[in-house]
């Protein structure tokens, strides 16, 4: 239950975070953790998932490479999830779901990325999705049949905006990639670089993509990450309108076919009965009401992917 | 306190889909600037506890300062005549471009583009830190925005080239990246749908 008292508590807590913030920057988010501890504004759970939120945010890797060439590193990454499946190729299907992932991002921390959102529909019964730094979206056909409104598409859509939002994909590249003279040939001027500088930032290029690919497809993220993840969904969803507890009922689908022997998602995703159970304390307090016209989210939904 | 409203503050008002002249053909934009879109402020701060941490996981990952001097992060933005989605697009913006922060509300900044007459509004998320871009050198070699569009477009340059011998060396088709890159739509087109089902997305300018 909040109170006013309390509302009147967060106020201040929130002033303080973003003053501290303001202070020393978002390197410092775990900083701010202990200081809003420290003045007992927030609990111990708190700062450990600030702390998660600041290990995230400091990650050296996601630092070193420019949006530019997070770009270029989620662009091969892309090309190689196109060389092990097919696109789907169905327009409207298409057409419809870069619609509701774009308007998605808009209600994310970044609405714009360095080469946008796109999304794309991969040929495979598998339930599976993967998000490349530069945000190249993917879904399977069997993704999107778990999906049985808009509102539920929206919540795996919006799990994997979140991915490219906090930058998962760039801090599954091994810090071995980053050796000094990759550091000094990102630093020096195109037309300066030498040879070896060159090849060495080759290197380091086609290791990140095999780092990041080889994340999405086989080894997936850890559980920390899949939670951010699913916070951010909630996140994104709710704050559009819609009910915030769609991805609740996707991931109950999905424990069903996990149960039947899944691939892909089912290998790489925590257990979903784990993830309800997270996304349950997330919503706690929250108004679980859908602001969406059901009858419009309906049919534009029958229409786009009855087909599938 | 601005960014407390990040995760807080009414949603997109009618009077919000700002600059678009009026008798403008999309019935749908004219319809957003009447009073469908309402205040849903009321479960706010409730909302706001639940999702304290998570707001700060989906921040903007930097945090400017009125002064700054940060650089377009993004291959092609626009600066905008207000602050807020569909307002009038006034200039377009190219990666690596200097610009000082003006004035901030939310999500917006309201910016001055280094050695141009141009300013006006962009979303926080159109920008970076330079440091972030490797563009430090530049400031500090440079006598002008156009010297650190060079630099930034170099580098352009290179990663096109990197890719292209990462490319060779896998065997790799890039022609259905190239394709979904098409895919994108318009800002005004993704705010009519949500629109279109009652849904809003926040402008981010109401302070």
């Amino acid at each position: 239950m909040i109170t006013k008292s309390s509302k009147r508590v967060l106020l201040i807590a929130l002033a303080a975070g973003i003053a501290i913030l303001a202070l020393t920057g978002c390197k410092a988010l775990a900083g701010v953790a202990g200081e809003l501890s420290a003045l007992g504004i927030i609990d111990a759970r708190q700062v450990a998932e600030l702390a998660v939120a600041g290990a995230d945010v400091v990650s050296s890797i996601s630092e070193t490479f420019t949006p530019e060439q997070q770009y270029y590193v989620g662009r091969s990454v892309a090309a190689s999830i196109l060389d092990q499946y097919e696109p789907y190729r169905d327009d409207r299907a298409t057409a419809y779901l870069n619609t509701l992932g774009q308007a998605l991002a808009l209600a994310s921390g970044k609405p714009f990325l360095y080469g946008g959102y796109r999304f794309m529909i991969l040929d495979s019964d598998e339930i599976n999705a993967f998000a490349t730094p530069g945000g190249h979206i993917f879904l399977t056909r069997g993704m999107i049949s778990l999906a049985q409104r808009e509102d539920e598409l929206a919540a795996i859509l919006a799990h994997e905006i979140s991915h490219v939002v906090l930058q998962h994909g760039m801090k599954s590249v091994k810090s071995s990639r980053i050796t000094s003279s990759v550091v000094s040939a990102l630093k020096t001027t195109a037309d300066a670089l030498t040879e070896n500088q060159i090849v060495a930032l080759t290197e380091t290029f086609s290791g990140s993509v095999d780092d990041v690919a080889q994340t999405l497809v086989t080894s997936g993220y850890s559980r920390a990450t899949e939670r951010e993840a699913d916070a951010g969904a909630v996140q994104i969803i709710q704050s559009l309108g819609y009910d915030p507890s769609a991805l609740i009922r996707v991931l109950e689908r999905m424990g069903s076919d996990r149960a039947s022997g899944g691939l892909g998602f089912a290998k790489t995703h925590p257990d979903p009965e784990m993830r309800i159970r997270w996304i349950d304390d997330m919503l706690e307090g929250i108004d679980l009401r859908s602001g969406a016209n059901s009858a419009v989210t309906r049919a534009r939904f029958e229409i786009a992917l009855g087909g599938l | 306190m601005h960014r407390t409203e990040n995760t807080c503050r009414p949603v997109l008002l009618a009077s919000e889909v700002i600059g678009r002249e009026k008798g403008h053909g999309v019935r749908n934009l004219d319809a957003l600037r009447r009073d469908e879109y309402t205040i849903r402020g009321g479960h706010c701060m409730h909302k706001s506890i639940a999702l304290l941490t998570f707001f700060l996981l989906l921040s903007p990952a930097f945090s400017f300062e009125v002064g700054d001097e940060p650089a377009v992060s993004v291959r092609s933005g626009d600066l905008r005549s207000s602050p807020g989605f569909l307002a009038n697009i006034t200039a377009p913006l190219d990666y690596g471009e200097s610009v000082e922060i003006i004035e901030i509300r939310g999500d917006w900044l309201r910016i001055r583009v280094a050695n141009s007459p141009d300013e006006g509004w962009l979303h926080i998320s159109v920008v970076a830190e330079k440091e972030s871009m490797r563009l430090e050198q530049a400031d500090s070699s440079s006598t002008g925005s156009a010297s650190s569009r060079e630099i930034a477009l170099a580098g352009r340059g290179f990663n096109e080239k990197v890719e292209a011998q990462y490319k060779s060396q896998k065997d790799l088709d890039f022609s259905l990246v190239d394709e979904m890159e098409e895919y994108g739509r318009s800002i005004e087109e993704l705010v009519i749908f949500l629109a279109d089902a009652g849904l809003t997305v926040e402008a981010g300018s109401v302070e």
